[in-house]
């Protein structure tokens, strides 16, 4: 069925159900019952009022989405009952926007965009969207989280949605276990050049020799596969499983914090053994934390006592990507399934974070626990400072860091010139320290960084690229044959690396 | 046009107290983090084996 391009208020869609009856007809789906059409309605529904009721939404139909077409010619077209090769694109745009469209005032489309939803004509409707934190019913400003920008039109109007991808599982070709390993292909391929989206059939391909049963209808995937998965799209993946004491528990959410400020989203495993629930979800990002909160997290380094970043801002919570709830949903680790339990689902009361996937850059040999670790002795060993110090470790590229290197503007230029001459790999590990107040004003005393391509077994100077702590110069002294911290001219406190997450 | 070297962090050291670390400091590290890459290996097993068995497909 043609349709000419459609403009609605959310607020029309968000509560006349028979306007949302209209925008579902244009995906001319003639073999589903009306209780299927009641089904799908719902879906969207949901995913609407989850967003903000003064957007204004452009429909635009017989939309062709990469993602959809995939499972279609490889799954849908083969079946017997009739499926539309069509779907439908939202886009949604902010208060601001005129319905009345003027080329001439491009600017009216382009300044109010806050991203795309795509329709598939399918029972499991939501697909592929890229929503602005913004358009988002709580909130924008408490939650920080991994963005990118990812290329779209409406119009004809070339447009960047920017936010995290997300779909919902169609329950067919893709699962939650797909969609995890979808999603975060859509992420790394839309923002470095390194990797690519994927598509449905060649998350099946990769995993051809790595299942022992067909593949479509799709049960799900093991934690393995969906890692074996990532592998083969370019990443170094590491798996981490939750121990069984508070202390490994706790040492578990401290490496899932770290990640997620170091910008890498984890594929998350929620699983309850008891009730046979196994679900995968993608964290995004955190809930915004107050500063003085860090106080409430004393951690014992050697004889000192440090207050641990990644352990507030664990304690806080998560944001998600669940592809069985719209995008953008905030958790604990202490009650992850809140918003299915919240929808009545008390069969999800006892599911915990068993596991995630960190998809590091193949080349990122020391992971978390061992940056920890190893910045941990460092401050309880090595520097006199540190107890009663904010302590924060996260992982960034050295272009990124350099980059922080030229926007601190408590050194002077010739200071900063020479931080950038020293020799970076291609990520560091940053530990920084600084006093409760020097934290609360982004400043920091203690800057270390570790080398991502180092090793747990190497001595400390191989694996330091640069300590600067209180004033002194950490290196290694051949006459000595030590680390030997000397005094500069450099300032104690400078800006504290504004980390990866917005 | 004469070439100019921009400085490097030995330009800004300056002479005072010197904070040194001492050889046996040095080996107790280097020894706490080989005995910690065991401990996380064998951590590692554990999660490898549980990751075969979990289907995700809720």
């Amino acid at each position: 069925m043609n349709m000419s391009p459609k403009y609605y208020p959310i607020k029309t869609l968000q509560t006349d159900v028979s306007a949302l009856f209209s925008v579902i007809r244009y995906l001319d789906m003639n073999a589903l019952t009306s209780a299927e059409l009641g089904n799908m309605v719902a879906n969207l529904q949901t995913f609407l009022c989850d967003l903000r009721s003064d957007l204004h939404v452009v429909i635009e139909g017989i939309y062709v989405d990469s993602v959809y077409r995939d499972s279609y010619y490889d799954y849908y077209s083969t079946k017997h009952s009739a499926y539309s090769r069509y779907c439908l694109r939202l886009s949604f745009f902010d208060a601001g926007f005129k319905k009345e469209i003027d080329f001439a005032d491009e600017d009216n489309i382009i300044r109010n965009y806050l991203g795309f939803l795509v329709i598939r004509p399918l029972i499991k409707c939501i697909g592929r969207n890229v929503i602005s934190p913004n358009a988002k019913c709580a909130p924008k400003d408490e939650i920080r989280i991994c963005k990118v920008k990812v290329d779209a039109s409406c119009l004809g109007i070339k447009l960047k949605a920017e936010g995290f991808p997300h779909a919902s599982q169609d329950n067919e070709t893709m699962t939650c276990a797909q969609t995890t390993i979808w999603t975060l292909l859509e992420y790394y391929g839309n923002k470095y050049t390194y990797y690519h989206p994927t598509l449905p059939t060649e998350i099946e391909s990769i995993l051809e020799p790595f299942s022992y049963e067909r593949q479509l209808p799709s049960k799900g995937l093991t934690y393995n596969q969906i890692s074996v998965a990532l592998r083969n799209l370019g990443f170094g993946p590491k798996i981490y499983q939750t121990g069984g004491t508070r202390e490994e528990i706790r040492h578990f959410h401290q490496l899932m914090a770290c990640y997620i400020e170091s910008g890498v989203p984890l594929a998350v495993a929620l699983t309850d053994n008891k009730e046979k629930i196994g679900h995968a979800i993608v964290c995004i990002g955190t809930k915004k934390v107050d500063k003085h909160e860090v106080v409430k997290h004393p951690v014992k380094v050697g004889t000192k006592t440090v207050f641990s970043w990644n352990d507030t801002m664990a304690d806080v919570g998560f944001v998600f990507n669940d592809d069985n709830l719209p995008c953008y949903q905030e958790a604990t680790l202490a009650n992850p399934a809140k918003n299915y339990i919240d929808r009545g689902l008390t069969r999800w009361s006892n599911v915990k974070v068993s596991q995630f996937i960190a998809p590091l850059y193949h080349k990122v040999y020391m992971e978390a626990d061992t940056a920890i670790a190893l910045s941990e002795q460092i401050v309880g060993s090595v520097i006199p400072v540190g107890d009663g110090l904010v302590m924060r470790t996260l992982l960034t590229s050295s272009r990124t860091f350099r980059e922080h290197i030229t926007k601190m503007v408590s050194l002077p230029n010739d200071h900063r010139l020479a931080l950038l001459g020293i020799p970076m790999p291609k990520f560091v590990w940053v530990t920084e320290l600084s006093t409760p107040d020097e934290f609360y004003q982004d400043k920091v005393s203690t800057l270390l960084l570790l080398d991502a391509t180092g090793s747990k077994m190497a001595n400390l100077s191989r694996n330091i690229i640069l300590l600067l702590s209180d004033g002194h110069w950490y290196s290694y002294d051949d006459k000595s044959m030590a680390i030997v911290g000397k005094p500069t001219t450099l300032p104690k406190a400078f800006e504290a690396f504004p980390g990866n997450i917005k | 046009m004469a070439m100019k070297d921009y400085p490097t962090i030995s330009d800004f050291i300056t002479k005072g107290d010197v904070v040194k670390l001492d050889e046996k400091t040095e080996r107790d590290i280097i020894q706490y983090m080989e005995d910690y890459a065991f401990s996380v290996e064998s951590n590692e097993t554990e999660a490898y084996s549980q990751a075969s068995m979990i289907v995700l497909n809720c």
